[in-house]
């Protein structure tokens, strides 16, 4: 299976590589949102634009504390599910127990992290343009020249 | 990086995020198909658009929908504005959260 993504050129002039998803909220209506493929990241993690969205239909709890480079910011954890469209143009589902940010963040994505990317071989080529994720049937294969 | 002061899965080797068959209802997947669609070319208008939001928006939530944009302090007023204004193509919205300006 293939995921395209893409190079988001963000208001700082920074080109970041995300892949285009959709959230879905209690009653099954799904909100767009760019999702940054982040593998340093240990968890994925939502937005608080995407956590404001879901609001008060679903049941969020404390979660851990998210530490980033110098600083620690507190988390909720929640139930939630988001969908991705192949390559194929098939609609995967993806779901289970997600941490959200509950304040907003300087720099705010929904991001993909390794519970998620752990799945996939992760192609982000930024000479090329190129942002994919990759799982069986496709792969890659690198060539000299 | 973003690291959890949990232990993380593949620490636990508990499985918290799965992942799901393809949704076979066709009118379900052409109506995400779409959404998507719009969703591309809001993102597409914010990029084109994204020097000067981030000059004159920082600290903003905004969202583009169909090439028009919405700014506000408070998402989920935001939202509400968004939805009345497109009940169609409001859930194709491309919003964000504005880098704040960086003081020296």
């Amino acid at each position: 299976m293939r995921f395209n993504g893409k190079w988001l050129v963000c208001e700082d002039g920074t080109a970041r590589p995300v892949v285009d998803g959709g959230l879905l909220d209690a009653g099954g209506v799904t909100l767009t949102f760019p999702f940054l493929i982040d593998t340093g990241a240990d968890s994925t993690v939502l937005s608080y634009e995407a956590v404001a969205y879901l609001g008060t239909e679903v049941e969020m709890a404390t979660g851990p504390r998210l530490e980033g480079i110098g600083s620690s910011t507190p988390s909720v954890a929640l139930a939630a599910r988001f969908w991705l469209l192949n390559a194929a143009g098939q609609t995967i589902p993806f779901g289970g127990r997600l941490l959200g940010r509950p304040y907003p963040a300087g720099d705010d994505f929904c991001i993909l992290g390794r519970d998620l990317l752990g799945h996939f071989a992760v192609i982000v080529d930024r000479p090329g343009g190129v942002v994919l994720l990759l799982t069986n049937p496709h792969r890659y294969v690198i060539q000299d020249s | 990086m973003i690291r959890s002061t949990e232990s993380t899965p593949e620490v636990t080797g508990e499985t918290l995020l799965h992942i799901g068959e393809p949704i076979t209802d066709p009118d379900v997947t052409a109506n995400f198909r779409l959404q998507m669609e719009q969703f591309a070319r809001n993102s597409a208008w914010f990029e084109a658009h994204a020097e000067q939001i981030g000059r004159e928006q920082p600290g903003k939530f905004i969202s583009v929908v169909a090439g028009e944009l919405f700014v506000g302090d408070d998402v989920r007023e935001l939202y509400a504005r968004v939805r009345a204004a497109h009940p169609a193509g409001w859930n194709a919205a491309f919003t964000k959260h504005i880098r704040p300006r960086l003081t020296a």
